[in-house]
C-alpha cells in the first residue's frame, strides 16, 4: 500500500480554478496525488466535493487544469471507464435488487449481457454481499447499502475509486468491515480517495491526506510529516508520572520549553525542540522509570493538524 | 467562546394544554400570510368582493336616489339587480377561486412536513395527532370560509343595511343561513380531501395533481353514466354538481341551473359521506404516522 | 430518583418483537446508548415518548408512566432527532417560538426563550432567515435547539453530530457536555461514533436484539491491557526498533496510520525495560501509551458474544 515512485500520479491538479458566479469554490489549486489510498478533508465550503466533481468530469475547470490517470475527465470516455464513484447520496430505484442495479450500470455504461452479468458477480463478491444480492435493496441495512454503492462503483474493475462519506450511518461492526475493505481495495492496487469529516475514522485507514480550506490547498502528506512542518506550534508532549512534580521542575528550566502544566499525574510539556525534550524522557524513563510511565505526543494526529490549520490561533489542547 | 456564557432559563412547565391545534391553525396561516402568491389570490377574491360591494351600492343606494342622474340607467339594467341569485353567483364565482387557493396552501401542509422529517418534532412535543389533524384542517377551512361564506355574509349585511325595506332585511337574514351552508358544503369536502391527498402522496406538487384529477375523474364518471343510463341523477355522484344543488335549494332559487329530480337532502348526504371517508382515512394515516415517527 | 426506568420490557411492532424482556434503569448523567443498527434504540425511544404500547413490563420517565402519562413525559423530554430537520419557509426563530407554544409558553415568552436557546447553541444572525438556507450545521443547531426550549431534565440525542465538519463536531461535543455538567440535564446519547461517545459520556449501555448485553461505566469497560503498549519512535528509525523486538522476541504488530508499534511485553518486563533496550539500539522513544480496550472492541467484542453464530472474520 505504499506510493509507488514510478508510477504517475493518478490526479494531477494544475492551477486548478472554479467558480460559481462570485462563488470561488477552488482558488489557484496545484496538487498531485499518489497512487494508493488518500483522504481529502476541509471543513464544509472548502471546495472537496467540487474537487471530487472535477476529477469526476462533472463540472469542468474554469480556469487551470485537471488530469485524472494522465488525462482531463470531461467527457472523456477512456478516463471515465477506469474511475469509480460511490457518491454520498442514498437513492435508489425502489424494488431492485442489488445485482440488478449493479447490473444494469455495467449495461447502461455500454457492457454486453454476459460481461456485465460476470462484472456483476464479482463486484458484489469484492463486497462481500453475495448472499444478498438477490434481495431488494428496500430491505437493505445501511451498512449493506453502502457496499452495494461500492460495488457499483467497482463493477469496471477501475484503477482509481473516489468514495464520499463511505461510513455515514454505519455501526460500528460494519465500520470495522469498511475499514477492511477499503484497506483490502488499497492492497489490490486501487487508487481510493476517501472524503470524510471524521478524521480519526480517515487515521485509521491511511496515512496520506490531502487538506482543503477555502478553495485553497493547504497541506498534503503524511500526517507526522505535516506536523514536523507545522513548526509555529510549540509541541505538545504528554507525560504520565509518579512524580509529577519532580518532572515538571526538571523541564521547567529547558532551553525551548515554553511552558509545562502539571493536572493528577500527568504533565503537559510544550516545546520548541522536541527532539531535546524526548531525547530527556528516553533517559529519565532508564534512569528513574517512575517517573515516566507513559509519554504521548498530543498532537501528532490528524485533529490536532487539522485544528492547528484551519485556525488562526491555537484554541487549546 | 461566548458561546457558553449565555445559557437558557428554565421552565417550569404550565397547567396540561387545552386546545393544542390552535397553534398549529396559527402556526399554518402565519406561514401562508408571507407567500406572495397566496396573497395574490386572496387579492383576486377581494377584487371580486368589491365588485360586488360596489354592485351593491349603485343596486341600494344609487338607483333608489331620484336625484342621482345615473339612476335611471341603473334601474334598468337587469345585471345589478340584487336577488338571492346574486349571493348564490358571488359565492359560485369564488368557489373556483377558494379552490385554487385551498389547493395551493393545502396539498404541502402534510407531505412537506413528512419530507422535511418534522414530524418526529412535533410528535414528541406534548401533541397528538387529533391535534395536528384539526389545526391544519382548520386553518384551511378558515381560508376556504372566509373566501366564500364569509364574504358573503358581509355583503349581505351591507345589503341589509343599505336597502331601505325591511323586507330585504328578512331576505338577507335566510339567505345568510344559505351562504353559510352552501359555502360549508363546499369548503368542509374540499379541505378535508386536499389534506387526504397531501397525507397520502409524497410530494406537494403531485397531492395537488392528484386533487385536479380525481375531481375531473369524477364528474367525468358522473357525466359518462348520467348519460349512458339517461338518468339525469348520476350527476348527483360529481361533488361540484352535489354541492352545488345543494346551494341552489338554500338560497331557494327561481330558476335553478342544476336539473336534477332528487331532493337536495341527499346531495348534502352525499357531500357528507365523502368528507367523512376522507377524514377517516386520514385519522388512520396520521396515527400510524405519529408511531412512525 | 431513576430517570429511566424499565422493567421487563416487552414491545412488539410490527409483529416483531423489538424490544425482549429489556430492564434497566437511568441514573443521571451523560448515558451513551449503542446498538446496531436494528437492535431497538428507536423503538425503546418510540416507547418512552409514548408512542408504542409494551405488550408486558413497565415502563416509566421521571416517576411518570408509560403509555398513560405521555404527555407530562414529553413535557420534560427533550429529543433530537437523527434525519435532518427543517422548516423551509419559516425562520428558525419563528420555528423555535412555535415549538414553545406547544409547551403552553405565552408568545412573548416563546419569543425570549427561542433567543435564548439559539445564543446557547451558537445560532447567530442567520436565525432571522428561511430554514431552507441554512447549512446543516446550522441545521443541526436548530435541532438541538428544539430539544431544548422547554428546558428538558431528560434528553434524547440521536447521532448529534451526523453531518458536522470537524469545528462543528467538537463545538456539538462541548455544548453536550455543557448541557450534562452545567445544566445538570441527563442526556441519553445514541451514536455509532464511538470515540464521540467516549468523550461525552460517563455510563455506557449496549443493546443487542431488543436486550441489554452490556452495561457499565466506562471506567470500567475502558482498562488498559496488561503488558501491551502502543510504542511511536523518532521518524525513520521504525525499521530499527522492528529488528530490535524480533532480537528480543517480542511479539508486535505495526499499526496502520500512524506507523506505531503494538507490542506485548514478556512476563515480568516493564515499560522501564522496553525504554532500555530502544537506548541501547539509539532509537529514541516518542510516543509509550499503554494499549487500552477502546469502546469499540469492546462493543464488536460483546456482539460477537452475544451471537456467536455471526461472528466476522475480522483481519
Amino acid at each position: 500500500m505504499t506510493a509507488d515512485a514510478s508510477r504517475k500520479p493518478v490526479i494531477e491538479a494544475r492551477n486548478l480554478s472554479k467558480w460559481f458566479g462570485e462563488v470561488v469554490a477552488l482558488n489557484n489549486v496545484t496538487l498531485s496525488v499518489e497512487p494508493g489510498v488518500t483522504g481529502i478533508l476541509g471543513p464544509n465550503g472548502a471546495g472537496k466535493s467540487t474537487f471530487i466533481k472535477l476529477a469526476l468530469g462533472l463540472y469542468a475547470p474554469s480556469r487551470g487544469e485537471m488530469r485524472v490517470l494522465g488525462e482531463p475527465p470531461r467527457n472523456n470516455r477512456r478516463v471515465l471507464s477506469r474511475i469509480g464513484w460511490c457518491p454520498e447520496v442514498d437513492h435508489f430505484y425502489d424494488h431492485t435488487t442489488g445485482f440488478e442495479f449493479v447490473y444494469w450500470l455495467c449495461r447502461y455504461w455500454g457492457m454486453s449481457s454476459r460481461a456485465a452479468r460476470a462484472a456483476a458477480i464479482e463486484a458484489c463478491e469484492m463486497v462481500r454481499i453475495t448472499d444478498r444480492m438477490d434481495d431488494p435493496i428496500d430491505e437493505y441495512s445501511k451498512g449493506m447499502r453502502q457496499r452495494i454503492k461500492i460495488a457499483q462503483a467497482l463493477a469496471l474493475s477501475p484503477e482509481l475509486i473516489f468514495l464520499d462519506e463511505p461510513m455515514n450511518g454505519l455501526d460500528p461492526r460494519s465500520r470495522e468491515e469498511m475499514y477492511t475493505l477499503i484497506r483490502a481495495l488499497g492492497d489490490r492496487g486501487i487508487s481510493v480517495i476517501v472524503s470524510s469529516h471524521i478524521l480519526y475514522e480517515i487515521e485509521r485507514i491511511t496515512d496520506n491526506v490531502v487538506l482543503l480550506v477555502g478553495g485553497t490547498l493547504i497541506a498534503q502528506g503524511r500526517v507526522r510529516d505535516i506536523r514536523e512542518l507545522i513548526d509555529r506550534y510549540p509541541h505538545t508532549i504528554r507525560v504520565i508520572s509518579d512524580q509529577p512534580v519532580q518532572l515538571a521542575k526538571r523541564f521547567a528550566g529547558e532551553p525551548g520549553v515554553y511552558a509545562v502544566e502539571t493536572r493528577g499525574e500527568v504533565v503537559t510539556i510544550r516545546t520548541l525542540s522536541p527532539d531535546d525534550c524526548y531525547e530527556t524522557l528516553n533517559i529519565l524513563a532508564v534512569k528513574a522509570p517512575g517517573w515516566v510511565r507513559a509519554i504521548e505526543c498530543a498532537d501528532n494526529n490528524l485533529q490536532a493538524v487539522f485544528d492547528y490549520l484551519t485556525k488562526k490561533t491555537v484554541s487549546g489542547v | 467562546m461566548p458561546v457558553y456564557e449565555q445559557t437558557y432559563r428554565s421552565f417550569e412547565g404550565g397547567p396540561p394544554l387545552r386546545w393544542r391545534w390552535r397553534f398549529v391553525a396559527a402556526q399554518e396561516l402565519r406561514v401562508l400570510a408571507v407567500s406572495r402568491v397566496f396573497k395574490f389570490l386572496v387579492l383576486l377574491g377581494g377584487l371580486h368582493y368589491l365588485f360586488r360591494v360596489l354592485q351593491i351600492v349603485a343596486f341600494d343606494i344609487v338607483a333608489q336616489d331620484p336625484n342621482n342622474p345615473l339612476a335611471p340607467l341603473l334601474q334598468r339594467a337587469d345585471v345589478f339587480f340584487i336577488s338571492g341569485q346574486t349571493f348564490y353567483d358571488f359565492i359560485s364565482y369564488q368557489l373556483t377561486l377558494m379552490f385554487v387557493t385551498l389547493l395551493y396552501a393545502g396539498s404541502g401542509m402534510i407531505c412537506n412536513d413528512v419530507r422535511n422529517n418534522l414530524l418526529e418534532v412535533y410528535f414528541s412535543k406534548p401533541l397528538r395527532w387529533y391535534d395536528y389533524l384539526a389545526g391544519k384542517f382548520l386553518a384551511l377551512f378558515a381560508v376556504g370560509f372566509v373566501l366564500t361564506g364569509g364574504m358573503a355574509l358581509l355583503l349581505l349585511f351591507q345589503h341589509a343595511l343599505m336597502s331601505p325595506s325591511w323586507q330585504v332585511a328578512e331576505d338577507c337574514l335566510r339567505w345568510s343561513i344559505g351562504a353559510l351552508g352552501y359555502s360549508a358544503t363546499a369548503v368542509l369536502p374540499s379541505a378535508l380531501f386536499i389534506l387526504l391527498c397531501s397525507c397520502l402522496v409524497t410530494g406537494q406538487n403531485y397531492a395537488a395533481i392528484t386533487v385536479i384529477m380525481t375531481l375531473v375523474a369524477n364528474t367525468a364518471l358522473a357525466a359518462m353514466f348520467a348519460e349512458t343510463m339517461r338518468y339525469q341523477n348520476w350527476y348527483m355522484f360529481s361533488v361540484p354538481v352535489a354541492v352545488g344543488h345543494v346551494g341552489e335549494k338554500l338560497f331557494q332559487l327561481a330558476r335553478p341551473q342544476i336539473a336534477l329530480t332528487v331532493s337536495w337532502h341527499y346531495s348534502l348526504l352525499y357531500v357528507a359521506v365523502v368528507s367523512l371517508i376522507s377524514l377517516v382515512i386520514l385519522a388512520f394515516r396520521l396515527r400510524k404516522m405519529e408511531v412512525a415517527s | 430518583m431513576a430517570f429511566v426506568s424499565l422493567n421487563n420490557l416487552v414491545v412488539e411492532y410490527d409483529d416483531f418483537r423489538a424490544l425482549d424482556g429489556l430492564t434497566l434503569e437511568v441514573e443521571a448523567g451523560a448515558i451513551g446508548l449503542l446498538g446496531p443498527n436494528g437492535a431497538g434504540k428507536s423503538t425503546l425511544l418510540k416507547t418512552l415518548l409514548g408512542f408504542l404500547r409494551p405488550r408486558s413490563g413497565t415502563a416509566s420517565v421521571m416517576g411518570y408512566r408509560l403509555p398513560k402519562q405521555a404527555l407530562e413525559v414529553r413535557r420534560c423530554m427533550g429529543y433530537m432527532p437523527e434525519r435532518e430537520v427543517s422548516s423551509p419557509r419559516v425562520s428558525a426563530v419563528s420555528f423555535l417560538a412555535y415549538c414553545g407554544r406547544m409547551f403552553g409558553m405565552t408568545r412573548a415568552d416563546a419569543l425570549e426563550r427561542a433567543h435564548e436557546v439559539l445564543n446557547y447553541v451558537g445560532l447567530g444572525e442567520a436565525r432571522y432567515r428561511p430554514m431552507q438556507e441554512y447549512s446543516t450545521g446550522m441545521l443541526q443547531r436548530v435541532k438541538l435547539a428544539q430539544a431544548l426550549i422547554h428546558d428538558p431534565k431528560l434528553l434524547f440525542l440521536d447521532e448529534p453530530t451526523n453531518g458536522l465538519d470537524p469545528d462543528g463536531r467538537l463545538e456539538m461535543l462541548a455544548l453536550i457536555r455543557d448541557i450534562v455538567s452545567r445544566r445538570k440535564v441527563t442526556v441519553l446519547l445514541s451514536s455509532h461514533l464511538l470515540p464521540d461517545v467516549q468523550q461525552v459520556c460517563q455510563y455506557v449501555i449496549m443493546l443487542n436484539r431488543g436486550q441489554v448485553i452490556r452495561h457499565g461505566p466506562l471506567q470500567e469497560l475502558i482498562r488498559p491491557l496488561d503488558h501491551r503498549f502502543e510504542v511511536g519512535v523518532r521518524p525513520g528509525e521504525e525499521s530499527v526498533l522492528e529488528t530490535v523486538f524480533q532480537q528480543a522476541g517480542w511479539g508486535f504488530r505495526r499499526m496502520t496510520g500512524n506507523g506505531h508499534f503494538d507490542v506485548t511485553l514478556p512476563e515480568g518486563a516493564d515499560c522501564a525495560d522496553l525504554f532500555r533496550l530502544a537506548r541501547q539500539s539509539g532509537v529514541q522513544i516518542r510516543h509509550c501509551v499503554p494499549v487500552k480496550t477502546t469502546l469499540e472492541s469492546v462493543f464488536i467484542d460483546s456482539l460477537e458474544e452475544n451471537e456467536p453464530e455471526t461472528a466476522h472474520a475480522r483481519v
